[in-house]
């Protein structure tokens, strides 16, 4: 009897992050999610382009025209074709959300940081002053702000940016509470790593996950923020626009059966939302061990 | 995906789809046969619809919803209006159902002075026009009893005095050198008598009905007093009748206490205030049972329900949850449905004019000396397409006039060019006349002043080189004839390379902020404004709007010639002096004609009264102690 050599499986090398990506990748609501974003962007961004339409010079004669041949979704109450109108409005508010998530996770990621890591009395004040912000409706703060200064794709991005960083600064400073007990981070400290270095070495690279998910979130809820404030009277003004001011536009003429000044700019709003809570989701999911599919 | 998650997609998913279902409730775009005239009208239609005789069984008692405008909540009582709270939305649909003016007007549609709702008989002048006699009506009461008064209308005089020496924009109808400055003496003859003599003879015509309908007399055995629980005081004393106003004016900025401070409760006209929630502007009136006008109300409590949009009033209009509101132009399309859920519509143009208002105080990049030329003004009125923006569906949608004046057609002083335009819609005519004043006009750029100087071919005083022209224009929010009329101006100028950018304010931001003899130190934040325009008295002289000291001269537009002719106007025995001056405005462009836009109201079938009460409305005058529920 001859001893053969039996082909043993070697186990595949898999790092935490490839883990996330497969189980990302087999969550089909996300892929539908990451589907539905890149053709709300193409549609936005390269569509007027290809569907060039005026969007600048108001045509009162050839206003709310139902849709037709020429204007596939109509025209609105300036006579601006509503299909061209959508794209332009869909750049502000993409826009809008993405810059807003990423000034809202920034400032977030660095309070809750320096708030998980000092502690004591610190973490105490810094949080009561989150506790405090977030005692405040979030509409009202936004609403003065935004009457305070022009309304431009900056200013609301910022405007809202400044104003979300609390839900971030929270989840940021209760994974910095739980790292900051281990071992590696007291090993640095240990070996003399300053205050900014734990922070910037090691704990916001392993809280990336939770900044990560967060985004997604915050850029959906940026984009019905602005949409929001666009549909109270505060969104971009002419000859900008936004999904938000399209529809409270739409909504005047309701009772005219203007259909088209709602449907697809509504249609476009959920599902941009609805997109993005699709990948926050499935992103927590693979991140998060505890929930990843195995 | 969690709880939290699914209810904020949900809420971006609702606001998309639920609206759209109550519109279908509202029809299927069909116009009607209402909705169908305004396409087809001509430009200068002056009435909306008919209306209805006067029917059915009067009944007395009921309730009357009636929408307030968006934006638009009456916060001050006290009959002596500042500049920064002054509109008719304060004081005629507001003060004047509380406390009734000397003379009132108008009469049903016409734009002149009712003598049967006036408190005194016409005035009777003599001494060449400088002693005015004025005869109280006998049996006019307060309701706490005392006789309306001749003393009353001293009162109201003097607290006017003490309220201009603190501060000229105290109050709103208040133009240096007139009313109360140009009275000599004002006695109270006898209770019933009151005796002015003026320091200069005034034309009878325009100091009846702009000077004394501006008059109300108000509660002297109630009022003169400097606190809750003082003694009456000597208001003939000037420190007195200052510490009165103080007490009064503070009282009346205090929407909080506006129904529970016993003050406010002493009324002469038909309703005083019996709630007003400093939350949401809600205001309910009840009937004043001791009211001695020759109608006493029938109906009990008029409900004036605020709210924050057009749409939102129209949509509880169609419901039937208000028993009147107005229809704004983006609603005109669904007259049929109103009148099939038993409503009368009718409209016409108020008696006034609407515009774009032109800050000739804004120094922020030399708006004050761009807008100073008059070739730059009569550029951008060339951009305005008053028949365009009339027949467009976004716009009037066809309810409104062409006019280009001061005095609306209905008036008996208008011009009879008042609806022909002085300078038309002509894009090239405005290109012509930049390019003609040294300015190198780049379309969709940045038109450039590129021969500064004074001279009849340059840029004009004050403009530099490379001077460009760029402005702000801030529109009333609500409604949305607003922003379409706004933006459709600012993209005729991009054109010529002027920049106008848009934004929306209230209401009540804009009368408050962007008014210059209100609000000096904002003179630099607006260059343009635009909120619906200016009512008239039947005499319509703009003085105190566009004479130079006008307190409501709320873009400080000054002009010799306007002055001159306004003087004309008030000092002259011709009545028909007024006409020179209408003219000369209408060409000189204080600010920019719009079309004076159809005032639109809609009521229930089961609420009557007199023809003539509702022809009123679109005065935006309410008389609604002659209206009962069938």
């Amino acid at each position: 009897m001859t001893e053969t050599a039996t082909a043993r499986p070697v186990p595949e090398l898999t790092s935490g992050w490839r883990l996330a990506v497969r189980s990302f990748a087999q969550n089909r609501l996300a892929v539908l999610g990451v589907g539905i974003i890149v053709a709300l962007v193409l549609f936005c961004f390269a569509g007027p382009h290809l569907y060039v339409t005026e969007q600048i010079t108001v045509d009162p004669v050839s206003s709310l025209l139902p849709p037709d041949a020429a204007h596939p979704l109509g025209t609105d109450a300036q006579g601006f074709d509503v299909l061209g109108r959508i794209m332009r409005g869909g750049q502000a508010s993409l826009q809008i959300g993405l810059f807003a998530a990423l000034i809202a996770t920034a400032i977030g990621t660095l309070y809750g940081t320096v708030a998980g890591l000092a502690g004591g009395v610190v973490d105490g004040v810094m949080m009561r002053v989150v506790d405090t912000l977030l005692s405040i409706p979030f509409l009202f703060i936004v609403l003065i702000a935004a009457t305070r200064f022009s309304s431009t794709v900056l200013s609301l991005s910022l405007i809202l940016g400044a104003f979300s960083w609390l839900a971030p600064a929270r989840l940021v400073r209760a994974e910095v509470l739980s790292l900051r007990s281990r071992g590696f981070v007291a090993a640095a400290t240990v070996m003399g790593a300053t205050k900014l270095r734990i922070i910037t070495r090691h704990l916001i690279p392993n809280a990336l996950g939770v900044v990560i998910v967060n985004i997604t979130f915050q850029v959906a809820d940026a984009i019905i923020a602005v949409s929001l404030l666009g549909f109270l009277g505060f969104g971009l003004n002419y000859p900008d626009v936004e999904w938000g001011t399209q529809l409270s536009e739409g909504v005047s003429y309701l009772f005219e059966g203007a259909w088209w000044l709602i449907y697809p700019v509504g249609g476009c709003l959920v599902l941009v939302v609805m997109a993005f809570n699709f990948v926050g989701d499935a992103l927590r999911d693979s991140i998060d061990v505890r929930l990843r599919r195995r | 995906m969690s709880g939290v998650r699914t209810r904020r997609a949900l809420a971006a998913a609702v606001l998309a789809t639920l609206l759209p279902l109550s519109a279908c409730s509202g029809g299927t775009g069909d116009t009607g046969d209402q909705g169908a005239a305004p396409a087809g009208r001509t430009q200068g239609s002056q009435t909306f619809g008919e209306l209805p005789p006067e029917s059915g069984t009067p009944k007395d008692g009921g309730a009357v919803d009636i929408a307030q405008q968006p934006g638009a909540g009456p916060y001050y009582v006290l009959p002596i209006v500042p500049g920064a709270f002054n509109s008719t939305y304060v004081t005629y649909q507001f003060q004047r159902l509380m406390y009734r003016p000397l003379y009132w007007f108008p009469e049903g549609a016409s734009p002149k002075v009712n003598p049967r709702l006036s408190l005194a008989e016409l005035p009777e002048f003599s001494d060449g026009n400088k002693t005015v006699t004025i005869k109280l009506k006998p049996g006019y009461t307060w309701s706490d009893g005392n006789p309306v008064e001749a003393g009353d209308v001293v009162f109201f005089i003097n607290l006017v005095k003490a309220a201009l020496r603190k501060n000229a924009a105290n109050w709103a109808g208040y133009t240096p050198g007139q009313f109360p400055d140009n009275l000599d003496s004002v006695t109270a003859t006898d209770a019933s008598t009151v005796t002015m003599k003026l320091k200069e003879a005034y034309n009878p015509e325009w100091f009846t009905t702009d000077q004394l309908t501006s008059v109300v007399p108000l509660p002297a055995k109630q009022w003169a007093r400097a606190s809750a629980d003082g003694p009456i005081l000597d208001h003939a004393d000037p420190e007195n009748a200052e510490a009165i106003y103080t007490y009064l004016d503070k009282a009346s900025r205090d929407p909080a206490t506006f129904a529970s401070n016993p003050l406010w409760q002493t009324v002469n006209g038909p309703y005083r205030l019996s709630a007003f929630d400093v939350t949401t502007n809600f205001y309910a009136m009840t009937a004043n049972e001791k009211y001695t006008g020759p109608q006493k109300p029938r109906i009990q409590t008029l409900n004036f329900r605020p709210f924050t949009s057009e749409t939102a009033k129209f949509n509880q209009l169609l419901s039937g949850n208000l028993t009147m509101a107005t229809v704004d132009q983006a609603h005109v399309g669904q007259v049929r449905a109103l009148k099939a859920a038993g409503y009368h519509v009718y409209g016409a143009p108020r008696l006034g004019f609407n515009f774009i208002m032109l800050n000739f105080k804004d120094t922020t990049d030399n708006v004050d000396k761009i807008l100073g030329q008059l070739y730059v003004r009569q550029a951008l009125q060339h951009l305005i397409d008053q028949p365009g923006y009339i027949a467009s569906k976004g716009m009037y949608n066809g309810a409104a006039a062409e006019s280009y004046g001061t005095a609306p057609a209905t008036s008996p002083y208008a011009s009879p060019d008042v609806a022909t335009a002085p300078y038309p819609y002509d894009p090239a005519a405005a290109r012509k006349l930049l390019e003609e004043h040294g300015w190198k006009v780049v379309p969709n750029g940045a038109t450039t002043c590129e021969r500064p100087g004074s001279g009849p071919t340059e840029c004009g005083e004050g403009i530099p080189q490379g001077q460009t022209i760029t402005f702000n224009l801030f529109y009333r929010s609500e409604p949305q004839l607003h922003s379409a009329v706004s933006t459709a101006f600012a993209s005729e100028a991009r054109k010529l390379g002027i920049s106008i950018s848009v934004a929306p304010k209230t209401f009540s931001f804009l009368i408050q902020n962007y008014n210059v003899p209100a609000a000096p130190d904002k003179a630099g934040e607006w260059a343009m404004s635009t909120w619906g325009g200016f009512s008239i008295t039947p005499y319509p002289t703009m003085t105190g709007t566009f004479d130079s000291e006008g307190s409501g001269n709320v873009g400080a537009y000054s002009d010799a010639k306007t002055d001159e002719l306004i003087r004309a106007s008030v000092h002259g025995d011709d009545r028909d002096a007024v006409k020179a001056e209408i003219e000369h405005l209408r060409t000189n462009l204080p600010v920019l004609w719009l079309p004076n836009a159809h005032t639109i109201w809609a009521w229930k079938d089961t609420l009557s009264g007199p023809q003539e009460t509702f022809a009123a409305l679109p005065t935006t005058v309410l008389t609604p102690e002659y209206w009962y529920l069938k």
